[in-house]
């Protein structure tokens, strides 16, 4: 008898989503659906707005990765206003934007997954926390309470505040960074990059525990899509727009922002307000691809910074096939964390990045501009249409979490069929597939930021709608 | 090295939730002393629990939705572990000296002054009988305050 299982949150304020399960008569899972239920309409309530407001409202998309949403939203307007930004201004974006991808990361890793890598995927949920992993590991959890605070401090120190921030703006940043601002964030360079190296050093060594995981945590051959630079290094927030299959091999090339609608399609399912882009020329949906930091790292040749490049070095000598496990997003995420680190190191001691210049100004000289850069989950793309007042007549984001969508949905799809038994449900099954989720670390993390213990509704329902199993996690 | 560390925290953009943090602006202009350290946020978050490290009292002050609106509570917390704790949306007072006492080996002495709000609305002021509360709530923080600093620095 064929069977649904339902995994539906029941208590979440924002970043809803629930998973749905169908079982085929011998109990084994045949189909999978990651449904995400809450609607933002950014795209629709900010028509009639002046263009210049925009950074500051998409930015309230999202309380983790606001940066992102200010740094995509200020490159649209800064096509918009056709000028060119001064070279400072550009350096201390990057550092904006790296030091929100080490917060980023760190809140992801330390906070949401290594309850489950410390702990286990099976340990009890009530221990299985940032909680347990205090206990467990102080040293881990205050290197990851640290990171996350310096990633936080940075972006204080150059934006005035952790959280959406105005500092970004069209035509460059408001304000330029002083002396002193670079030497508080200078000093505290040495003591995070210990942190990550010694995490680095941690996780390697445990991650022959989670074999399974890593064979079946959404590894399946898919395109990789990300920002490259001239030179295929590592690349954040510039460049253009490749995609490489699973053997690495180029698919696109590289095209710049303003092109993305040519490549990119975008489709809708009924059962999720989440889009689904695809690549184009490879049809819907078997054009799916995924990125994020797994994608970046698979696509760089190097990172460009010494002690990154020497982990991307270990990194590729992973085998092809555990390479494309999205189980590896773990370990991707604590290199970039590492190259960020390095990198905004760098870009402080550049002749110019005290220099005063940092804003061009202008009226609109464009009514259409394309913003593009590496969100900590993937590539970000805002795109904006303007009337010749400057209001908003249009607006299209591409979030990176969408990129992800059917790659999420066919990686949950392989974990429920490897590890769901129908007739004896454990709790650690059901870790199991949110924990597939949590490996992309989409921005529904809103939603599942209970590390551990995610409040879930779990029904099993016969052919006729008959609840025939319950099982509630409070 | 601050001794006493106010928190006050909540959203300004949601009327009476923004009490906590209105508070602990007055409370910056009015204390100042060199073992006191004052804060604002809109949440709680672990990262906070860095600042808790040298810290012997923390006064943690936040809008509440219980009680009859206007009442100001405060109660000593305790740095026991939250039962059925969870990183979500809410971080509690005790879920971050719950977080010291595992990271540092102790936690604060801490209080946690409540102010049960009249409405939550998407509004950028507090409601007029916040307003009416502020300078009382202040009042007893700037006594509770005097008497901890009396105690960390002994004349």
């Amino acid at each position: 008898m064929s069977q649904t299982i339902v995994i539906d949150p029941v208590t979440r304020i924002e970043g809803h989503a629930k998973i749905t399960l169908q079982l085929d008569d011998a109990g084994q899972v045949k189909e999978a659906q990651f449904h995400v239920t809450q609607l933002r309409g950014f795209e629709k309530f900010c028509e009639g707005r002046p263009f210049y407001e925009m950074p500051s409202l998409m930015a309230r998309i999202c309380g983790i990765c606001p940066v992102s949403h200010l740094i995509a939203s200020a490159k649209a307007c800064d096509q918009l206003l056709a000028v060119q930004i001064p070279a400072p201004a550009i350096k201390l974006r990057r550092i904006l934007n790296l030091a929100q991808m080490i917060q980023s990361h760190a809140l992801s890793f330390f906070y949401l997954s290594a309850p489950d890598l410390l702990l286990g995927m099976d340990a009890d949920p009530a221990q299985r926390n940032i909680f347990g992993v205090l206990q467990q590991e102080p040293r881990l959890a205050r290197g990851g309470i640290r990171l996350r605070q310096f990633g936080q401090q940075v972006i204080e120190i150059l934006a005035g505040k952790r959280i959406h921030p105005a500092w970004i703006v069209p035509g460059g940043v408001s304000e330029p960074l002083t002396s002193a601002k670079r030497e508080v964030i200078l000093a505290a360079i040495p003591e995070v990059q210990a942190i990550i190296e010694q995490t680095l050093t941690w996780f390697k060594n445990v991650i022959g525990n989670y074999r399974e995981e890593i064979l079946t945590f959404a590894n399946f051959p898919t395109l990789f899509m990300g920002l490259v630079n001239e030179v295929g290094s590592l690349e954040h927030y510039d460049g253009l727009l490749r995609l490489i299959d699973a053997e690495g091999n180029m698919v696109q090339s590289g095209f710049p922002a303003a092109d993305y609608s040519r490549y990119l399609g975008e489709d809708t399912e009924t059962w999720s307000y989440l889009k689904s882009p695809y690549y184009k020329p490879l049809g819907y949906p078997q054009g799916l691809y995924r990125v994020g930091p797994l994608a970046r790292l698979n696509m760089a040749s190097w990172c460009g910074t010494p002690r990154a490049d020497e982990e991307l070095r270990q990194f590729k000598h992973l085998s092809p096939q555990e390479r494309l496990s999205s189980f590896h997003f773990h370990y991707a995420r604590l290199i970039e964390i590492l190259y960020g680190i390095e990198q905004i190191e760098a870009l402080l001691h550049e002749p110019d990045i005290l220099d005063r210049h940092v804003r061009a100004f202008a009226n609109p000289n464009c009514y259409e501009g394309v913003g593009m850069a590496e969100a900590p989950r993937g590539t970000l793309i805002h795109h904006y249409w303007i009337d010749e007042h400057g209001l908003i007549t249009r607006a299209n984001l591409v979030i990176a979490t969408g990129h992800n969508n059917l790659a999420m949905n066919r990686g949950i799809l392989q974990v429920a069929k490897h590890f769901v038994r129908g007739d004896q449900l454990t709790e650690g099954m059901l870790n199991r597939v949110e924990a597939v989720i949590r490996a992309y670390d989409p921005c529904l993390s809103c939603s599942t930021h209970a590390v551990g213990k995610m409040p879930l509704h779990l029904e099993i329902h016969d052919a006729t709608g008959q609840v025939l199993h319950e099982v509630q996690r409070p | 090295m601050s001794k006493v560390l106010i928190l006050g925290y909540g959203n300004c953009l949601r009327g009476d939730d923004g009490i906590g943090w209105l508070a602990a602006e007055k409370l910056q202009v009015s204390l100042i002393h060199p073992d006191l350290q004052v804060c604002t946020a809109h949440q709680l978050y672990p990262e906070m629990v860095a600042q808790l490290r040298d810290i012997d009292y923390v006064i943690f002050i936040d809008a509440s939705v219980e009680g009859i609106p206007g009442q100001i509570s405060c109660s000593h917390l305790s740095d026991q572990p939250v039962s059925g704790s969870t990183l979500g949306h809410t971080f509690a007072p005790q879920q971050l000296l719950a977080c010291a006492a595992a990271l540092y080996g102790r936690a604060p002495a801490a209080h946690l002054y409540t102010v049960t709000g009249v409405s939550f609305a998407y509004e950028t002021q507090v409601s007029s009988l916040m307003q009416l509360i502020l300078p009382v709530l202040v009042r007893d923080i700037e006594r509770l305050c005097a008497a901890l600093l009396m105690e960390a620095s002994p004349m």
